[in-house]
């Protein structure tokens, strides 16, 4: 498209030499008003102008001639002159110009002719959401790709998968690609940038690498699904690819673009908690039952109690965000430029968290020789984040919760209060956010220079050189606190520097032409990279005060210095060949073949093949008739490999790492090496429609795929008698290897119409569902191998079992609790059923303790009776779009959604556990199983430790049998809070995600003050989410707490996504 | 310069880089640092190739330690703790993280044997020697197992293994066959260790692991229900042995044996093998951790402890004679120095904690709130039994770098964790003795430890005195529950019944009493005494049972492989040793 417009350009210069014959003048408009630069030409000729700033044109033609109209998003209108002197043209837009070019990885295809299964996301789309960072516009707007925040954090990550988890690894997120630099992460945990387990210890966290990147500088997004279209990235293709394109300069005057927002955001949902009566009322009530021993005057009459605190108010507040971007566009036919700076500030709903990010970018083109062109782009971005730890159970959603009302934030010296209750330290919510510091500042610098070289016609050699340096610095500081019940009279401070440095050089030469109904493309290329990172770190502690933050102020007997660095490379050849006969049967092949720096000498190198077959049907000859109603169709097949190399450095072998000891430093090895490891080969074949209806009114496309994933790498699983589980520094890790098979299948549709479009009134709507379904096929080993996922440290929620989708949890069946005496014993026995037959509240089963079902059926509740208990995974998810135009103003309306997914609400562990008088509890506990005597006046003496009915097992029974809740109990024999169907949660859920209002003011009232566009717009994400789940929000992705990456879908505490109302403004003149 | 020269420039880059060599460019093994292959090259390299058997992988075990040595045995009080209940199940954290933490050091164990085995370049003794202290840890790994989970499975060679694919189907080893297995690791590591007879140092030597073996023996011995002569005689034999030719000898004051320094502790090599502990670098599971779970909140300036709601029993207190309830003033005759060094109680004062305030007054800590006890609990004492503990603790900062030069950081101290000290020598001696008609011998021993602590003479001796002797001399250190796990083998009724007559639980009353004491310096002043009480409610008189001796092994493996079942049968192995051969 870019060369027909230059060639276009250089035509017009060529027309200066005419002789002038017949003047016609007029204006071109569109539905917005004037339209500026149209070309008009006479056709047939080289004679044309373009329309000026108010879109008149003024041209000579000859008698009889005919004048072309065109621009580009627009429908080309040829007019014949005959007599007239004025002629006036309204342009409409061209809906099937959006879809014309679209990029593919090494060169850009027309839309049309793709095979492959991509789908596009455009600028329009990227804006309807108020979104910090790219990704999470992906989410319900692309068929295929499931987007789940992983927190509600300012810059948060979220989890994408493109057609379902085709990989264990932690790293199953797609590759980004942004104008052809492979996007550097840096890490995915707190601990890769050196903040430790301060934002949990699994192997995802909440910093997204993709919040470097400034939304606004994006213009396309394309996201390639199946094989045969990501083959062509071969090894690092095997989890979708995502091609992100930024603005450039067009030809023409300069235009400033000024985009503004100010946003509110908040947290509309507060869960259940008890208040200070509830929570009075129910300890007295526990006192009555014998559950806790000491009474507590202050509760002794809860009426006179007012509501405590209320923490979950404590910590959430109204949040503020506001961004400004400004950019530049223009230039000459022979260089263009696109220059953008942008700042944003957002606060995080929970007190203390904060983001910030300042970011500038250039783009330049420059067409230097008919045969040479030369292009940069540059950007460079600068972020702040002020992270809290806010799931997992030192985090403050928890405390927020378990933390009890009676306690005011600040004492009655302003000081933050806590307390300390036989043990259990309640540590301040509030405190804990506002005083320990955990900082992370990040710097990118990215870009690529590239040169286009055209020796002879049809042949373009492609030369590009991309970077990507980047920076982070992360500090912990905790401050000597002294909360009254709890003092810490020494600090401590940490702080880590990484650098990152990334070059990719490649080289691609294209070769395309067309012979009378054949027309075919070949493409050659060659790519290397390496990528090398270092760290080094500082710690002390016991600085003089908490004034000045800095490691070296810190005791230098305490000095600790960490220091790493390390390297990866990769070295590739491809090609890609396709071929169109008459624009009804197209051909693509590809082939990859790659080499990897994480793989031995005997596994370093593989090949990845894929092809892809489509038939435009609606082109041959028999279809003529059926045309107008389907105006196009097509039909694809591909089949592709892909493949995995993410497993980290050197994982062939055996590295050592330092361990010190009092005897001396020490050195353990850090795994057990695998030197046969390999790459991880995905196939995928991919079948798909495209449909247009009513000339493109309605448009359908449909994928059905089916993708295989061998030779999984993945830490093996082992049993912990293996001497590989545990806290990571002390076990040795499994080895990594190629153990599992996975297979995902589904389908995706996408409905997009246009059902009116006038030029006063226009509505698309765009509606799209993914299914997938996945399934653990094989790992390594014996047949009963499977993956474990753990909770907060070691407890089993999720396992993977070989034919089952990955990622069940897995826990025991609740049927209810124990409703007398008899019902134990006419039950299956549970563990701490006693041998002896003597009953014992405190460590016995007793009644009112939740009855687990046996699976089994061999009349005893034991560790065999756990079964899968749900999947995390939905059954399909779903986006709709619509959006209104009407004169001056539009509305668009974003749903999406997510059905048959279930959510494990691991915090409600802790919040029904009834197990401590310490831990606020939801309100909900209510109904929890009340033991009342069944011979009231029975009279105990103390024999056989009985003192009351509730000693006496044969004396007691529930009072609401049909309850699920449990007695509370502090010594728990029975374990009632074990993973079960209890914390199992439907987290189907309908979102309105998003509403945007927008006017654009009327070109007329704006052409006076010189300037061409403002719109001004309001928007509202996350209004309202309607879902069962009794968690704060539905939508849990990866878990940040599991050190081994095995679990989904499990809330524990994570931060809530808000709902944000904007107001924005763009200008530009 | 111009854009064509840049680009000129390009492809020459471009050139250059398609000529290197691929392979040279994608060759990288880790760069900054050792691996398998370039280690493990000379005599030091295979010391600090073993040093970390002595911390890191045992780190996850210090909870469960304590837990199930202390706690479950009756010694400690730990408020809610399921291990003071006996409600234990097979998915407590504790429980689960000591499993983890046994089976990695003898994972790591087989891998560093394999490892230095297999290197080139070491000195023949320095490999025998460091092979030798690795296989002690396996051994010592597998006895905590076998003491605390009966039945397991021998974990032999985990490469091995992994290769054969046979890991998911392994079955556990019944009793036997894992006391068999221990014996003949530490029979073999005995074979390659040097005989350490001065210049005490802290890697385990010939005699260290000999004093394993004589435990494990005595622990065997009455394994089938019965005691066994033989058994009792070997332990006995290399309990003798440790005492005679390993020159080492009692440190002449008792709480120096807990002390920081390696020059008071280890002066007179009392401590035979210990975990070596460092605050040295930044990585978790180098350091000790027990003070913050044992130690009053505020007893060091890290912010880290949070372990006074728990303490030495009631029942601990009363097997030293004394009671919460006691006048603190008759403490001054006092002559059992242990009683001291294992808990602090109202009117104790530690010169060797907090040495730069002066010392360390458990009351004045307690109730000047605002001053010397800021940050501390705050006016109100916290456990109810009336004292807290005492070893496992190293003091504060001051303290920390007095002894070794560093301070301790949050969570972390240099502490070492005795695991076998002499005086244990002497009285696994005397019981061996005692059980096979020595009982003079069996006198002699019982009281050169009690004279160290200076406790009086015993004129004539009885079983339940060494039994009690035990507890007092060792109690806190991890080991008391498996004295009763021993017992329980061939004397299970007794251990039954000891277990539910303890007195377990807390008084009330007490805070008043120590408040008044601290306020008015007199005792019982205004009467304090008529509101203290033992109600003895909650876990006194647990529900014991033969089952309660056997914890559940966790029960997460069961995913894997089905013969990790609580229910499953164990295996016999008829010949350990050529089921699982060792060929150094």
């Amino acid at each position: 498209m870019k060369q027909k417009f230059v060639t276009f350009m250089l035509a017009l210069l060529a027309t200066t030499a005419l002789f002038a014959q017949n003047k016609v003048t007029g204006n071109v408009s569109d539905a917005q008003g004037p339209a500026i630069g149209v070309s008009v030409v006479e056709k047939g000729t080289n004679n044309g102008v373009i329309t000026d700033i108010d879109g008149n044109y003024a041209i000579t033609v000859k008698p009889g001639a005919t004048l072309v109209f065109s621009s580009i998003g627009y429908a080309t209108q040829e007019i014949a002159v005959g007599s007239q002197k004025v002629i006036d043209v309204v342009l409409s837009e061209d809906t099937e110009f959006l879809d014309e070019v679209v990029v593919v990885g090494y060169g850009t295809m027309k839309k049309s002719d793709l095979a492959g299964a991509s789908v596009s996301m455009k600028e329009d789309a990227i804006k309807g959401s108020i979104i910090t960072n790219i990704d999470q516009s992906l989410q319900g707007r692309a068929a295929g790709v499931t987007a789940v925040q992983t927190s509600g954090a300012p810059g948060s990550s979220s989890s994408i998968r493109v057609r379902g988890q085709a990989t264990i690894n932690a790293n199953a997120e797609p590759l980004y690609v942004i104008d052809g630099v492979i996007m550097q992460g840096g890490g995915n945990s707190g601990a890769d940038f050196g903040l430790g387990d301060a934002l949990g210890n699994g192997k995802v966290s909440t910093i997204s690498p993709l919040s470097t990147i400034n939304p606004a500088d994006i213009v396309s997004m394309e996201i390639l699904k199946d094989a045969s279209a990501t083959a062509i990235y071969g090894a690092q293709g095997a989890n979708g690819v995502v091609l992100i394109t930024t603005k450039r300069g067009k030809a023409g005057d300069a235009k400033f673009t000024y985009d503004g927002l100010f946003a509110i955001a908040r947290q509309t949902k507060r869960l259940d908690m008890m208040n200070l009566r509830d929570y009075a009322a129910y300890y007295n009530d526990l006192i009555a039952q014998g559950v806790f021993g000491t009474e507590n005057a202050l509760y002794a009459d809860p009426s006179i109690l007012g509501k405590g605190t209320n923490w979950q108010d404590e910590i959430f507040r109204t949040a503020l965000q506001h961004q400004h971007q400004i950019s530049a566009q223009g230039g000459t036919d022979k260089v263009q430029y696109y220059v953008s700076g942008s700042y944003m500030n957002q606060e995080g709903t929970i007190i203390g968290s904060n983001f910030r990010r300042f970011s500038v970018r250039t783009n330049l083109d420059a067409q230097l020789k008919k045969w040479l062109k030369l292009g940069l782009n540059v950007t460079y971005a600068n972020t702040k984040d002020d992270l809290k730890l806010a799931d997992s159970n030192e985090g403050l959603i928890y405390y927020s919760l378990t933390t009890l009302p009676d306690i005011p934030v600040y004492d009655v010296y302003g000081n933050y209060s806590s307390t300390v209750r036989e043990g259990y330290t309640s540590p301040n919510p509030v405190a804990l956010a506002m005083l320990n510091e955990r900082r992370l500042d990040r710097q990118k610098l990215t870009g690529n220079i590239y040169a286009e070289v055209t020796p002879i016609k049809h042949l373009v050699w492609r030369s590009e050189l991309g970077f990507d340096i980047s920076g982070s610095k992360a500090t912990r500081y905790e401050p000597m606190v002294d909360l009254g019940g709890w003092k810490r009279t020494q600090n401590a401070m940490r702080s880590q520097k990484n650098s990152n440095y990334f070059w990719q050089l490649k080289n691609y030469i294209t070769y395309s032409n067309t012979f009378g109904k054949h027309s075919f493309s070949a493409m050659l290329g060659q790519e290397l990279w390496e990528s090398r990172w270092d760290y080094l770190s500082g710690a002390t502690t016991d600085l003089p005060s908490d004034d000045v933050h800095n490691v070296s102020l810190g005791d230098s007997n305490s000095a600790k210095v960490g220091s790493g660095y390390g390297s990866a490379a990769m070295a590739s050849f491809f090609t890609r060949e396709t071929y169109n006969y008459d624009d009804r049967y197209l051909l693509t092949y590809t082939y990859r073949y790659d080499g990897s720096s994480n793989f031995g000498p005997k596994n370093r190198w593989a090949g990845f093949h894929s092809f892809a077959l489509a038939w435009k049907f609606s082109n041959e000859k028999f279809f003529e008739a059926a045309k107008s109603v389907v105006n196009s169709g097509k039909l694809r097949f591909g089949w592709g490999q892909t493949g995995n190399a993410n497993i980290g450095a050197y994982a062939w072998g055996s590295a050592l790492s330092s361990m010190p000891s009092a005897l001396g430093v020490g050195y353990r090895p850090a795994n057990i090496p695998n030197e046969s490891i390999r790459w991880e080969k995905q196939q995928q074949f991919n079948v798909g429609l495209d449909l247009s209806f009513l000339e493109s009114k309605i448009n359908l496309t449909v994928d059905a795929y089916y993708k295989r994933s061998d030779d999984m790498l993945m830490g093996m699983q082992l049993p912990s008698y293996m001497g590989t589980q545990g806290n990571g520094s002390s076990a040795l890790a499994a080895p990594k290897g190629n153990y599992g098979s996975i297979e995902n299948k589904g389908f995706e549709i996408t409905l997009d119409t246009h059902p009116i479009s006038t030029s006063s009134f226009s509505w698309d709507s765009n509606l799209q569902f993914s299914f997938n379904r996945n399934k653990l096929l094989g790992l390594d080993g014996t047949s009963n191998a499977a993956l474990v996922g753990y909770g907060q440290w070691s407890d089993v929620v999720c396992v993977s079992e070989i034919g089952k989708p990955l990622y069940n949890f897995y826990g025991y069946v609740v049927e209810g609790v124990y409703e007398s005496y008899e019902d134990i014993m006419n039950s299956p026995k549970p563990e701490k059923f006693p041998a002896d037959g003597v009953f014992d509240r405190r460590n016995t089963v007793w009644v009112g303790d939740i009855k687990y079902k046996d699976i089994n059926n061999d009349g005893v509740i034991n560790e065999q009776d756990r079964t899968d208990i749900g999947s995390p995974f939905p059954l399909f998810t779903f986006g709709w779009t619509n959006t209104f135009r009407y004169k001056n103003w539009d509305l668009s309306i974003f749903l999406n959604g997510s059905y048959g997914n279930k959510v494990l609400n691991y915090n409600a562990l802790t919040l029904t556990h009834m197990n401590s008088a310490w831990t606020n509890q939801l309100r909900s506990i209510a109904d929890r199983a009340q033991l009342v005597p069944i011979d009231p006046d029975k009279v105990y003496d103390g024999t056989g430790n009985m003192n009351s009915w509730y000693d006496d097992i044969t004396n007691v029974k529930v009072a609401n049998p049909g309850t699920k809740t449990p007695r509370p109990t502090t010594d728990d024999p029975n374990d009632n809070d074990r993973i079960s169907t209890r914390y199992v949660e439907d987290g189907s859920y309908l979102r309105i995600k998003n509403i945007t209002l927008g006017y654009t003011l009327p070109k007329s009232l704006l052409q006076k003050a010189k300037i061409e566009n403002v719109r001004v717009y309001c928007n509202i994400q996350n209004l309202y989410t309607f879902t069962k789940y009794t968690g704060y929000d539905p939508e849990v992705g990866a878990s940040t707490q599991d050190a081994t990456g095995l679990t989904y879908g499990v809330d524990n505490g994570r931060y809530p996504s808000p709902t944000l109302y904007s107001f924005g403004v763009s200008f530009t003149f | 310069m111009n854009m064509k020269n840049m680009y000129k420039g390009f492809a020459i880059i471009a050139a250059v880089l398609a000529v290197v060599s691929c392979e040279k460019f994608l060759e990288r093994p880790t760069e900054d640092g050792y691996n398998v292959d370039n280690f493990y090259k000379n005599d030091l390299q295979c010391e600090q190739g073993v040093n970390y058997l002595y911390n890191s992988p045992w780190y996850d075990f210090q909870r469960g330690f304590i837990k199930i040595g202390e706690v479950m045995s009756g010694n400690m009080y730990w408020g809610d703790s399921p291990y003071l209940s006996f409600t234990t199940n097979g998915t407590d954290v504790d429980l689960v993280n000591m499993s983890y933490s046994l089976w990695a050091v003898n994972g790591h164990a087989n891998t560093v044997i394999h490892n230095i085995q297999n290197a080139k370049g070491p000195s023949e003794a320095a490999k025998r020697k460091y092979i030798g202290e690795a296989l002690v840890w396996k051994a010592f790994a597998y006895f905590f197992m076998v003491r605390t989970f009966g039945a397991v499975p021998i974990i032999h060679d985990n490469s091995e293994l992994l290769s054969s694919g046979g890991y998911n189907s392994v079955k556990k080893v019944d009793r036997e066959g894992v006391y068999e297995y221990i014996i003949y690791t530490i029979e073999t590591a005995m074979n390659m260790l040097p005989k350490q007879t001065s210049g005490w140092n802290q890697r385990i030597d010939y005699y260290g692991a000999e004093a394993l073996l004589a435990k494990v023996y005595l622990t065997k011995a009455g394994l089938s229900g019965q005691l066994s002569n033989d058994d009792l005689t070997k332990a006995a034999q290399y309990a003798k042995d440790v005492i005679d030719h390993s020159g080492r000898t009692l440190t002449p004051v008792f709480s120096d044996v807990f002390r920081l320094a390696p020059s008071v502790y280890n002066a007179t090599g009392e401590s035979l093998i210990s975990w070596q502990w460092t605050v040295t670098g930044e990585q978790w599971t180098r350091q000790n951790t027990l003070q913050s779970d044992l130690a009053m909140v505020g007893f060091d300036e890290n912010g880290d402890v949070w372990g006074g709601w728990g303490g030495p029993s009631v029942d601990l207190q009363e097997a030293f004679g004394v009671k919460p309830t006691d006048d603190p003033a008759l403490r001054i005759a006092e002559k059992d120095t242990r009683r001291k060094a294992t808990m602090m109680m109202p009117g104790d004062v530690y010169d060797y904690f907090w040495t730069d305030k002066g010392g360390f007054d458990f009351l004045r800590f307690i109730y000047d709130k605002d001053d010397y006890g800021a940050g501390g609990p705050g006016g109100h004492m916290q456990c109810q039994t009336g004292a807290n503990n005492v070893k496992h603790l190293y003091g504060d900062n001051a303290d920390h770098k007095a002894a070794v030069g560093v301070p301790a950081a949050r969570m972390a101290n240099q502490l070492p964790t005795h695991l076998i000290r002499l005086s244990d020598v002497y009285l696994m001696y005397a019981e061996a003795k005692f059980l096979t008609n020595g009982a003079d011998e069996a006198l002699l021993y019982v009281n050169k430890v009690r004279e160290r602590a200076g406790a009086d003479q015993l004129d004539a001796i009885t079983y339940d005195d060494i039994w009690k002797e035990r507890r007092l001399e060792l109690a806190g250190e991890g080991d008391r529950w498996y004295d009763y796990v021993r017992r329980s083998y061939y004397d299970m009724q007794y251990c039954i019944d000891e277990l539910k007559s303890q007195h377990r639980s807390t008084y009330y009353g007490l805070d008043d009493l120590y408040m008044g004491y601290y306020e008015t310096e007199v005792w019982n002043k205004k009467h304090q005494l008529d509101n203290v009480g033992y109600p003895g409610i909650n876990v006194d008189n647990p529900n014991v049972t033969a089952s309660s001796f056997q914890l559940p092994f966790p029960t997460e493996d069961v995913v894997f492989n089905g013969n990790m079942a609580s229910d499953a049968v164990p295996e016999h192995v008829e010949n350990i040793r050529e089921a699982y051969p060792y060929n150094f």
